[in-house]
């Protein structure tokens, strides 16, 4: 079965639960941006967790089926219409063939998921189908789809797991992101940190897979280090010389030079993926055990 | 003395020391090659650099378990193999067509274009590792004279194959990508091949001596 791409939305790239073990060859993890969503549309049509979806930034795009399919969107609600009738979220829809899904603009946060039961098929660059934008690599010659492409989508077979508990307005909610400390920690005083947690951060233009540039009040380390290069961890709130803190996100460097105050935690990483410009959010310090433990509880909603 | 601290909390930081030496890359190459081999299901993904390990573990792993883990993987990994050293020449045409920055070299170390070649040229890079980007290598052992700081801001675009220098570090930038760095000189070479993402030419622990070459014979290699 193929799907055609009528109409590609803004910036709509093949995405699945990302790499492993390829930081060392200079490229990170990847994978989906909200990958809590990602999932819950995956396993909702009947998939395993980890199979390639398309990922839509904003406006959505159209795409006609050749066959019959069992669909999935999830994450923000995107307007999403098939022979204008509505579609709601995070349920398995069965489509006829012929049909023309059009998904319109952003109702709520940055992306939105359309699963397909089977998956999309897809060349693999370091294990992973993920589209890796900056270096062109993974997903469609590692670009954004454009009108024409034809997506293959794979031989379904039944997930035999169960989805025990998830919420799927989950990774929506992003007024709060919860943080720990990072690496960096002690480079900051008092009054920086007082500054990180009590002031309100606004997402700037400059968002996207690799990192979100915030605005709001700087955060200027008091002492002028020179850090050594280092990893970058997903999720790291770096602070640059101007001191506007920078969220490396999951296409970020594998390695990089500023200075990091703290980490976004675990289950809050999929709210970063909803984050788009003009969105204001406070970050909230919470205990690395705390966070350890929801992570580890989160994975277990779906076995 | 080796360290494991918290990055986040699934990702752990392993830093051998607190300087950059060869010796301690040796340690952090051993540490990453033996993780690759014997991948195992709680670590997920590694990224090296000077002084230390990035290492992400899987969602299920507590960070207590991984500690544990890289523990026994650092007993493993030291005692294990000698690091095979490699020496590598790349072939680079230095000019200012092809290096854009070296107006900004030269005004800054006041050396003129052929002794700039002379000292790049002259010396031998130990590859730390790969980072920054895909393919991306971070040398060291760069003529003290030659050292140059990074731009004030960075280029939105710089071209495959450029070399280029930074402060005590020179570079290879595999493909195109936005860059901070002096550019210096082109190497001909396919740094990074999409095809064959493991076998990179050039590798960490390797040994790279850079060689001049003519803009014709530039031409000529990269058909």
């Amino acid at each position: 079965m193929d799907i055609k791409v009528i109409n590609p939305g803004l910036q709509t790239t093949v995405q699945d639960s990302g790499r492993k073990l390829s930081g060392h060859l200079g490229v990170s993890s990847c994978g989906a941006a909200d990958n809590y969503s990602f999932k819950l549309a995956n396993l909702i049509v009947g998939n395993t967790p980890t199979k390639a979806a398309l990922e839509m930034t904003i406006v959505g795009g159209v795409y006609q089926f050749d066959e019959d399919a069992d669909i999935c969107l999830s994450g923000s609600d995107f307007s999403a219409k098939i022979n204008n009738k509505a579609l709601s979220f995070n349920k398995k829809i069965h489509i006829k063939k012929k049909s023309v899904l059009e998904i319109g603009k952003t109702k709520d946060g940055a992306r939105c998921y359309l699963a397909i039961r089977g998956g999309i098929d897809m060349k693999h660059f370091l294990g992973s189908a993920s589209t890796h934008l900056t270096t062109k690599t993974g997903g469609l010659d590692g670009r954004s789809l454009k009108k024409g492409d034809l997506l293959k989508i794979g031989k379904s077979k039944l997930n035999p797991n169960n989805i025990i508990s998830l919420d799927s307005k989950y990774s929506t909610k992003r007024s709060v992101l919860r943080i720990t400390e990072g690496l960096q920690k002690d480079w900051f005083s008092d009054l920086n940190w007082n500054t990180l947690l009590n002031s309100l951060f606004k997402v700037s233009k400059k968002y996207s897979r690799m990192g979100i540039k915030l605005e709001g009040p700087s955060i200027a380390p008091a002492n002028k280090k020179e850090m050594i290069t280092e990893g970058i961890a997903l999720g790291a709130v770096q602070i640059p010389r101007n001191g506007k803190p920078i969220i490396s996100f999951v296409d970020h460097q594998t390695t990089g030079g500023y200075p990091v105050i703290a980490n976004v935690i675990s289950v809050d990483i999929c709210k970063v993926g909803q984050l788009k410009e003009g969105d204001s959010f406070q970050f909230d310090l919470v205990d690395l055990d705390a966070a350890e433990k929801m992570r580890i509880k989160q994975s277990k909603s779906y076995e | 003395m080796i360290n494991i601290l918290p990055a986040s909390d699934n990702t752990l930081l392993i830093r051998f020391g607190n300087k950059v030496s060869k010796k301690i890359s040796h340690q952090v190459l051993k540490l990453t090659n033996y993780i690759i081999k014997n991948s195992v299901k709680e670590i997920t993904n590694v990224s090296p650099a000077y002084n230390s390990l990035m290492v992400r573990l899987s969602e299920k792993t507590s960070l207590s378990n991984g500690e544990k883990i890289i523990k026994n993987f650092i007993k493993k990994s030291q005692t294990d193999l000698n690091y095979f050293e490699k020496s590598i020449e790349i072939p680079v045409c230095y000019n200012h067509e092809l290096g854009p920055d070296l107006c900004r070299v030269i005004d800054y170390t006041s050396f003129n274009l052929p002794e700039i070649i002379r000292r790049h040229t002259n010396k031998q890079y130990f590859v730390h590792f790969i980072g920054f980007s895909v393919g991306f290598p971070y040398m060291s052992g760069i003529d003290k004279d030659l050292e140059t700081p990074r731009l004030k801001s960075p280029r939105m675009k710089v071209l495959p194959g450029s070399v280029a220098i930074a402060g005590k570090q020179t570079g290879i930038y595999p493909i195109s990508s936005p860059g901070g760095w002096n550019i210096i000189g082109r190497t001909p070479l396919k740094i990074f091949d999409k095809t064959q993402p493991i076998s990179n030419i050039v590798q960490p622990g390797n040994i790279i001596k850079f060689r001049s070459i003519s803009f014709k014979e530039y031409e000529n290699l990269m058909d």
